[in-house]
C-alpha cells in the first residue's frame, strides 16, 4: 500500500499526458506535490494552522494537483483506489456538478447520476442552510449488488461499482434502484429533453462511452433504455486521464479525488487522522464518497439529519 | 411520415455506428494500452473484456470561447464531437474559470486534459445554442403585434421593406410605414459638427431658434422639428436598443448606427441591471476640468476577495449572481474555510452566502442608506476613520503617503442661505491665486489653496470644518456627511431599517478592525431602488472611502482592464478609421445626460418626463418615452438581444406601446427565439447564439487581472445563409447591417469601409482585427507582441474548425482579414480563448498592479449642482438617506398590499433567456413565492399551496399581453425562515408566456409551445408603475429601473 510516486513512469513523448506537467508547473509552488503544505495564506492566524494546510491553496491550485495525481496513478500501472472527498464547507449547493454530470453522462429528464441536497433550518433555530452533494457511494457489499443475479453488478478493482446495462434491465433494474439506500440509481426510461418539442437536438443523440461500452440515447435506437444507471466516477473520463466532470467543474471547490493506495494524495493529505463523515456504515457499507468534516465558524454542518429529517 | 422516421432511424444508426468505429479505433491505441498497463497483475476479469475508451483528449477537441449564459463572461472551452457541442467546461487559461489560471503560454496541447470551473448555467450553454424553438429564417408579422403569427420572409426582401418603407402590413389597414432610408436625412459629417456647435449655443441662451433656422435654411427638412433644433436630425428617430450587448458586437453596430447612420439614439440595458451603481460611480470618479466636472467612468468598484479579511456582501448575492459563481465563489469558500475571511450579508432574504456568514442582517428593502448613514455616524463620531487618508486633499499628500488615491473630504464646500450645500469654493473667492481648478481646504483654521492633481505642493486639510470665510459659510465635504448621518440617532436608524443597532454597531466596529483588508460590495440589492444613487453613493462610496481601501490589497478595486482590442498606440489596426464619421447630434430620446433647463422645452416643474443629467442608458426610458413622443416620436426601433416586457419592472406598462404602429410605426427585433418582447415586433430576424459568434466580453471590476477574452464561433449556425456585399453569412445582427448599409450606401462599410485601410464586407473583417489589437499585447512600444502559434497549434486550429461551414470559417479568407503577419498570433489567441494577465502579474506589494489611481469623489459637485427635473430641488451632493418616493416625490400607494416584493437570482436561471435549458429546468421545474411562515399563517397559506399575485396597480394579476391573451400570475408558495416576514421574494426567469411556452402561428402552421417553458410565476407585472409616467419606478437620479419598492397582495388559487 505505502507506495510513491515513480517518476520515472511518466509516459513518453505523444501520450498527451507528459505534457500536462508543463502547465502545471506555470501554478507555482503549492501544485507540486512534496510543496503542499509548506506554504500557508495566513499563517498569522493561529487557528488555521490546525487544518491542513492545503485547504488554503486556491481551488485550481488543488484541481491542477489531483490532475496531476490522475495522469501520475495511470502511468504508474498501479491499481488505484478511488476516494471522492466533498467538503461541504465551500459547497455552494449550485448544482454545477449536477449538470455537469449529465452533460458528460448523457441522461433523460429525471436521470440524475448526482444532485445536491439542500437542508434548511428549523423555527427554533433561525435561519440556516447546508448542501450537500451525493452520487453513488461505490460501496463494498454494495447492497443493489446483493439484490440481484450475480454477475450483473461488480466491482473494478479500482473499487468502482459497474453495471452489466444489457442484463440490468427491467425488474433487476427495479431491484438494484430499491436496493440503494440513498436512492442514486436511475432506470433511463429513453426519453430526451428535445424529442417532444419542434425538433429534437443532435446534443442528446451523440456517442458516449459508459461502463466500457458506446452507447447512443437516440430514440428508438437508445440500447441503455430500461437500463439502470448510476455514477461512475466517470469512469471513462479517468481511463484517458481526466478528472470527474463534477470535481473540476465545482465551483466552490469543494469536490476532491484522488487514490487512497498513494499516502501523499491529496485525499489522503486531508482526510488522514480528521474527522470525517461516512454515511450507512451501521448497514456495513464503506462508502468511497465521503465528507470532509472540520468546523468553519459560521456555517452549519451536515449530518445524518440532512437526508434523514 | 413513416418514411421520414424510418429514414431518420437508419441515419441515426449509421450515425452512432460511425461514432462507435471512431470511439473503438482511436481507443484501440492509447486507451486501451492504459488500462492493461493499469491493472497490470490483476487477474484477468470478464468486465474488462472488450472494454472500450474514449479517443484522449487533445487541442483540437476544443474551441476555447467565452460564456454569455450571464454577464459574467466566463472563459470556456467547448468539447466538440462529430460536429455537435456535447460539454461545456471552465477554460484553465482563464481567470474567470480557475484560480490561479494556468500560465497563458502553456501550450494549448498541454492544457487538453485540464479543466477548470463553470457553474451550471454555463454547462448549459449547449441548450441555449441547441434550442428547438429557435428563430432560424427571418419573420415578418401576419396578425396584430402580439398576437403571434408570423410569415417567413427571404432576407433580402425584409432588408427592402425596413429600407423603403411603405405599406407593408395590409392588416394594419393600409397604414404606411416609414423606411430607414427616409431617416437618413442627414448625412455630411461637417454639418452635424457645426450643428453640434450652433445646439449648444442655443442651449446655452447665445443663439435663437430663429438664427438658427436661418444658418441651416438648406438642411431645415431634415430636422425632426425646425422650431427644436436641439432634437436634431431624423436620423435620430431611428432607434437602436439592446440588452446583453458586449465590446466588438458593440463596437461594429454603434459604428453602423451613429458613425454611419448618424443616429444620436443608441441605448443600453444598463439600468434594469444596476445603473444607479454605474452612475454613482461615475460620480465619484469625476475630475475637476476647467471649472466642471468631467470624465468620470461609468464604471463601479467591487471587493477585492483573493485578499479581504472582511466583506460585507450588501444587496449582493454572491453565490448565485453579480459577477460571482465561478470567479467569485473559490475565493470566498477558500477563505472562509481557512478562517481568512469574515463576511456579513445584508439582504431581506437569507441568501446561500448569508449560510456561512458571520452575520445575516435582514434589512428592510429599500432602507439601505439608513443602516449605512448608522455606521458612518458610529465611525466618523468614534474616529474609526482612516484619518491620514481623509486629510490628504491632493496627488501629492496622497503619493506622500502611499496612498493611490485621494478624497475631497476634507475640501470646503459653500452652503446655500438655505442651509444646503452647493459647489466647492474656489481660491479666488476666498482672494487666493488660482484657477476654476483651485480649491480649498482649511488647515489648522487657515485656508489653503490646491489643485487636486498637484504633484509637487501636498496639502492636507482639517476633517470637520464648519466655519465662515470672507463672509462665506463654508463645510467640509466630511463634514456635510457628519451632518446627514446625525440627523438621526444610531438607534432611529435602526429603526428605519428594520434592525438591531448592536449588529449594526458590531458590524461597523468590525468593519473599521481590518486596515484596509475590509471592503464594503454591493449589487442590485442596493441600487434598484427610487433612492439607489444615494444607496450607492452611502455603501459602496462613502464607507469604503472612509477606511480608504481603494486599490489595496483586499480592499476596494476598480479592475484590471482590457487590452485595446479597437486599436490605440502602436496596434497594428483602428478600428475607428471611417472615411466619413458623423458624431450624431441632438437630445436623445432617454435625455440622458441633458439639463431639461437648458432645453427648448423647459416648462416648468414636473417636466412631463424625467431628464437624466447624471446618467445615460435608462432603459426603462426607451419605449415609454416613444410612447410619449418625448421629447420627440421615433419612427424606427431595433431591438437586440433585449427582452424589457419580460425583464424590466413593471414591464407590462410597456405593451401598450409596443403594441401600436402609431408610436413605434417600425419594430424590428433581432432574437433568437420568439421572445416575450419580439412578439411584438414587425419582423424577427434571427441572430446567432454565444456559440457561433464573435464578441469581446472584456471585464468587470471584480477581475484584477488585466483580460481580454475572446468570444468565437465554436459551432455551426443553423440560421439560413445570406449574401451581403457578395459575402456568404448566417443571418445575424452584423448581417442586417451590413445590408442595410449595402442598400443605403452607407460610409464605412463594404469597399473601403476602413477608408483606405481595407474593406468591412463580412464580420471577420472587423473582429479579427480586434484579435490582433489583442495579439499586440499591452505595451505601447511592441515589446509585449504574442508569440506566433507553431505547426502543431495551427494544425489543432485548423482541425478544431473542420465542422465549421465555410459562411462560418474560411481559413484564407480569416488569414487576409487578420493580416498576414498577424495571423499566427492570432490563431495563438484564439487557441486559448483570449489573453489576459499572468496570476501574480494582478498584484503590486500591498496594492493591485491596475489602479484607480485618482480622486475619489466624497462630495458631488456636479450633483449638487443640478435639478431634478420633476420637483425642481437641487440634488444632494453627498451620501444621504432619502425615503422611497414616486418621480414627482409622492409616497407610493400601497393600499390593500400588504407584503414588500423583491426579486433574486436562482444559480439555475438567468432572467428572460435560460428557461430553454432544460438541464437546468429538469433541476428547478419552477420558481416559487418564498414567504416567512409567520406571513403564510396570516394569509392563510402553506407550502405548495399555489397564490395569486397582484397589487393595487394589477388588481387582476395577470400579464395581458395581448388582445384575448393572458398570462395569469399564479405562483407556488414555499415557505422559509429564511425571510425577512413581511417580504416576499421569487427567482426571476420563470413564468414565461413567449420563448416557447405559448402558441405561434408560422405560415399557418401552429408550433406548440412546451409546458416545461411556461412553469412558475413572472410577477413584474405586479409591481409599481409610477402614476406620473404611467412607466416602471424610477431613480431619477442613477436611473436605476426600480425592483424592491413594491408590494403586492396574495391569495390562495
Amino acid at each position: 500500500m505505502a507506495e510513491t510516486i515513480d517518476k520515472t513512469k511518466i509516459p513518453p513523448k505523444d501520450s498527451g499526458r507528459r505534457r500536462f506537467f508543463h502547465a502545471l508547473a506555470s501554478l507555482g509552488s503549492g501544485a507540486v506535490t512534496g510543496l503542499v503544505g509548506m506554504k500557508m495564506l495566513e499563517s498569522k492566524k493561529a487557528e488555521a494552522a490546525e487544518l491542513p494546510a492545503v485547504l488554503a491553496e486556491p481551488s485550481g491550485r488543488l484541481v491542477a494537483r489531483m490532475q496531476q495525481e490522475l495522469e501520475q496513478t495511470i502511468a504508474s500501472g498501479r491499481t488505484p483506489s478511488w476516494l471522492m472527498v466533498v467538503d461541504t464547507r465551500k459547497c455552494i449547493g449550485c448544482d454545477a456538478c449536477t449538470v455537469a454530470c449529465r452533460a458528460e453522462n448523457p441522461t433523460g429528464p429525471g436521470g440524475n447520476f448526482r444532485r445536491v441536497i439542500q437542508k434548511e433550518h428549523g423555527p427554533s433555530v433561525g435561519a440556516w442552510a447546508v448542501f450537500k452533494p451525493v452520487n453513488c457511494l461505490q460501496c463494498e457489499n454494495a447492497p443493489c449488488a446483493k439484490a440481484v443475479p450475480a454477475g450483473m453488478i461488480w466491482k473494478r478493482p479500482d473499487g468502482i461499482v459497474e453495471f452489466d446495462h444489457k442484463k440490468l434491465k427491467g425488474s433487476y433494474a427495479s431491484a438494484a434502484a430499491q436496493a440503494c439506500p440513498l436512492k442514486l440509481i436511475t432506470i433511463d426510461d429513453g426519453k430526451t429533453f428535445t424529442e417532444s418539442t419542434p425538433s429534437q437536438q443532435p446534443y442528446e443523440l451523440r456517442a458516449f462511452v459508459e461502463n466500457g461500452e458506446v452507447h447512443s440515447r437516440k430514440p428508438g435506437a437508445n440500447d441503455l433504455k430500461d437500463s439502470a444507471r448510476k455514477c461512475t466516477f466517470c469512469s471513462h473520463l479517468l481511463d484517458i486521464g481526466v478528472l470527474p466532470a463534477c470535481v473540476s467543474t465545482c465551483v466552490g471547490g469543494a469536490m476532491y479525488f484522488g487514490d487512497a493506495n498513494n499516502p501523499s494524495s491529496l485525499v489522503q493529505e486531508i482526510t488522514q487522522g480528521r474527522r470525517v463523515f461516512r454515511g450507512h456504515t451501521d448497514m456495513g457499507l464503506t462508502p468511497r464518497v465521503i465528507y470532509f468534516e472540520e468546523p468553519m465558524p459560521d456555517a452549519a454542518h451536515i449530518d445524518c439529519s440532512v437526508c434523514h429529517y | 411520415m413513416s418514411q421520414d422516421i424510418n429514414n431518420s432511424n437508419v441515419k441515426a444508426q449509421q450515425r452512432a455506428d460511425q461514432g462507435r468505429r471512431e470511439l473503438i479505433r482511436s481507443g484501440a491505441l492509447l486507451g486501451g494500452a492504459c488500462l492493461a498497463a493499469a491493472f497490470k497483475g490483476e487477474a484477468a476479469q470478464d468486465w474488462k473484456q472488450g472494454r472500450v475508451t474514449p479517443k484522449p483528449r487533445e487541442a483540437s477537441d476544443y474551441i476555447y470561447s467565452t460564456c454569455l449564459q450571464c454577464n459574467t463572461g466566463c472563459e470556456i472551452k467547448v468539447r466538440i464531437q462529430d460536429g455537435v457541442a456535447v460539454k461545456i467546461d471552465g477554460n484553465p487559461y482563464g481567470p474567470r474559470a480557475m484560480d490561479p489560471h494556468i500560465d497563458w503560454k502553456t501550450p494549448a496541447a498541454d492544457a487538453a486534459n485540464l479543466n477548470g470551473v463553470i457553474c451550471p448555467k454555463g454547462q448549459a450553454g449547449i441548450q441555449s445554442t441547441y434550442d428547438p424553438y429557435r428563430v432560424i429564417k427571418v419573420l415578418k408579422r401576419a396578425g396584430a403585434r402580439g398576437e403571434g403569427k408570423w410569415t417567413t420572409i427571404p432576407f433580402d426582401k425584409a432588408i427592402t421593406e425596413i429600407t423603403e418603407g411603405g405599406a407593408l402590413f395590409p392588416q394594419d389597414g393600409g397604414r404606411r410605414v416609414p423606411g430607414l432610408r427616409e431617416l437618413y436625412a442627414l448625412k455630411d459629417p461637417k454639418v452635424f459638427a457645426s450643428m453640434a456647435t450652433d445646439i449648444t449655443a442655443i442651449q446655452d441662451k447665445k443663439m435663437t431658434v430663429a438664427e438658427f433656422k436661418e444658418k441651416y435654411k438648406d438642411h431645415l427638412d431634415a430636422l425632426i422639428d425646425p422650431e427644436h433644433p436641439d432634437f436634431g436630425p431624423k436620423n435620430n428617430q431611428f432607434v437602436f436598443n439592446w440588452g446583453r450587448l458586449k465590446a466588438g458586437r458593440q463596437d461594429f453596430f454603434l459604428r453602423f448606427v451613429k458613425d454611419s447612420f448618424g443616429s444620436n439614439n443608441a441605448h443600453g440595458h444598463t439600468t434594469v441591471c444596476q445603473g444607479s451603481i454605474y452612475f454613482a460611480g461615475k460620480s465619484m470618479s469625476e475630475q475637476p476640468s476647467g471649472g466642471k466636472w468631467t470624465g468620470g467612468a461609468k464604471a463601479y468598484w467591487m471587493a477585492d476577495l483573493t485578499n479581504a479579511e472582511f466583506v460585507i456582501f450588501w444587496g449582493a448575492n454572491v453565490l448565485e449572481g453579480n459577477y460571482g459563481p465561478p470567479l467569485k465563489v473559490p475565493k470566498i469558500t477558500r477563505g472562509l474555510a481557512s478562517k481568512r475571511l469574515k463576511a456579513v450579508v445584508v439582504d431581506p432574504r437569507h441568501t446561500k452566502m448569508a449560510a456561512k456568514a458571520w452575520k445575516w442582517l435582514a434589512i428592510k428593502p429599500g432602507e439601505d442608506a439608513a443602516m449605512a448613514m448608522a455606521m458612518i455616524r458610529w465611525i466618523i463620531e468614534n474616529q474609526r476613520y482612516d484619518k491620514r487618508y481623509l486629510e490628504n486633499c491632493n496627488k501629492a499628500a496622497a503619493t506622500a503617503d502611499g496612498e493611490p488615491t485621494w478624497s475631497n473630504g476634507a475640501w470646503l464646500v459653500k452652503m446655500r442661505s438655505d442651509g444646503s450645500a452647493a459647489g466647492f469654493v474656489r481660491a479666488t473667492e476666498l482672494g487666493l491665486e488660482g484657477d476654476a481648478d483651485t480649491f480649498v481646504c482649511l488647515k489648522d483654521g487657515k485656508p489653503v489653496a490646491f489643485k487636486s492633481n498637484d504633484t509637487a505642493k501636498s496639502v492636507e486639510g482639517d476633517l470637520l470644518v464648519d466655519t465662515t470665510i470672507n463672509g462665506i459659510r463654508v463645510k467640509s465635504g466630511l463634514q456635510i456627511l457628519f451632518e446627514e448621518s446625525k440627523q438621526k440617532t444610531i438607534q432611529e436608524w435602526a429603526a428605519v431599517c428594520g434592525l438591531d443597532s448592536m449588529d449594526i454597531i458590531a458590524v461597523a466596529r468590525e468593519f473599521t478592525s481590518h486596515g484596509k483588508r475590509a471592503v464594503v460590495e454591493i449589487h442590485r440589492g442596493v441600487s434598484q431602488h427610487t433612492n439607489g444613487f444615494y444607496n450607492v453613493l452611502a455603501t459602496m462610496g462613502a464607507l469604503n472611502t472612509l477606511i480608504g481601501n481603494l486599490d489595496w490589497k483586499g480592499g476596494l478595486v476598480y479592475g484590471g482592464g482590457a487590452y485595446g482590442e479597437t486599436g490605440g498606440t502602436g496596434r497594428p489596426y483602428q478600428l475607428g478609421d471611417h472615411p466619413a464619421k458623423i458624431t450624431p447630434v441632438g437630445l436623445d430620446i432617454i435625455r440622458g445626460g441633458a439639463s431639461y433647463e437648458k432645453s427648448t422645452i423647459f416648462e416648468g416643474y414636473p417636466a412631463k418626463r424625467p431628464w437624466y443629467p447624471l446618467a445615460s442608458d435608462v432603459y426603462q426610458e426607451v419605449i415609454p418615452s416613444a410612447g410619449d413622443a418625448y421629447p420627440y416620436p421615433i419612427k424606427v426601433l431595433f431591438l437586440y438581444m433585449g427582452s424589457p416586457v419580460y425583464a424590466l419592472p413593471a414591464g407590462h406598462s410597456l405593451i401598450p406601446t409596443l403594441s401600436d404602429p402609431n408610436k413605434i410605426p417600425l419594430f424590428v427585433c433581432s432574437d433568437i427565439t420568439i421572445g416575450e418582447t419580439s412578439l411584438y415586433a414587425d419582423y424577427i430576424f434571427p441572430d446567432l447564439t454565444f456559440l457561433e459568434r464573435w464578441e469581446f466580453h472584456r471585464t468587470h471590476p471584480s477581475i484584477v487581472h488585466r483580460v481580454s477574452p475572446v468570444r468565437q464561433p465554436a459551432v455551426a449556425s443553423p440560421n439560413e445563409t445570406v449574401r451581403v456585399y457578395g459575402q456568404e453569412m448566417p443571418v445575424s445582427m452584423e448581417a442586417v447591417f451590413l445590408a442595410i448599409a449595402e442598400r443605403l450606401n452607407l460610409p464605412g462599410f463594404g469597399p473601403g469601409g476602413f477608408a483606405g485601410k481595407g474593406d468591412l464586407k463580412r464580420p471577420e473583417d472587423f473582429y479579427l482585427r480586434m484579435v490582433a489589437n489583442i495579439a499586440y499585447g499591452d505595451s505601447s512600444t511592441g515589446t509585449d507582441v504574442c508569440p506566433d502559434a507553431n505547426e502543431e497549434e495551427m494544425a489543432a486550429f485548423l482541425q478544431a474548425r473542420k465542422h465549421l461551414p465555410k459562411s462560418m470559417f474560411d481559413a484564407e479568407a480569416w488569414q487576409r482579414a487578420a493580416g498576414g503577419e498577424w495571423w499566427k498570433k492570432v490563431v495563438y489567441v484564439l487557441n486559448r480563448g483570449g489573453r489576459w494577465w499572468s496570476y501574480n502579474e494582478a498584484w503590486s506589494g500591498e496594492q493591485t498592479k491596475a489602479k484607480y489611481g485618482k480622486l475619489v469623489n466624497l462630495y458631488h459637485e456636479k450633483a449638487a449642482t443640478a435639478r431634478n427635473s420633476m420637483t425642481g430641488q437641487y440634488l444632494k451632493g453627498v451620501a444621504a438617506y432619502l425615503p422611497i418616493r414616486n418621480s414627482i416625490g409622492q409616497e407610493l400607494n400601497h393600499a390593500g398590499a400588504p407584503l414588500h416584493m423583491i426579486t433574486n437570482r436562482s444559480m439555475l436561471a438567468c432572467k428572460s433567456r435560460t428557461i430553454s435549458n432544460y438541464w437546468l429546468t429538469d433541476i428547478q421545474e419552477e420558481n416559487y413565492l418564498y414567504l416567512h411562515p409567520s406571513d403564510a399563517l396570516r394569509l392563510g397559506l402553506k407550502d405548495n399551496d399555489h397564490a395569486w399575485v397582484g397589487s393595487p396597480g394589477n388588481p387582476n394579476c395577470s400579464w395581458d399581453y395581448a388582445p384575448g391573451l393572458g398570462k395569469p400570475m399564479v405562483g407556488r408558495v414555499r415557505t422559509t425562515e429564511r425571510i425577512r416576514p413581511g417580504v416576499v421574494a421569487f427567482e426571476l426567469g420563470w413564468g414565461h408566456w413567449a420563448y416557447g411556452a405559448s402558441n405561434q402561428i408560422i405560415d399557418g402552421d401552429v408550433i406548440p409551445y412546451d409546458h416545461r417553458r411556461a412553469m412558475g410565476v413572472h410577477a413584474n407585472a405586479a409591481m409599481y408603475v409610477d402614476e406620473h409616467m404611467r412607466s416602471p419606478l424610477s431613480d431619477v437620479v442613477g436611473g436605476s429601473a426600480v425592483f424592491y419598492d413594491s408590494k403586492v397582495f396574495l391569495f390562495k388559487a
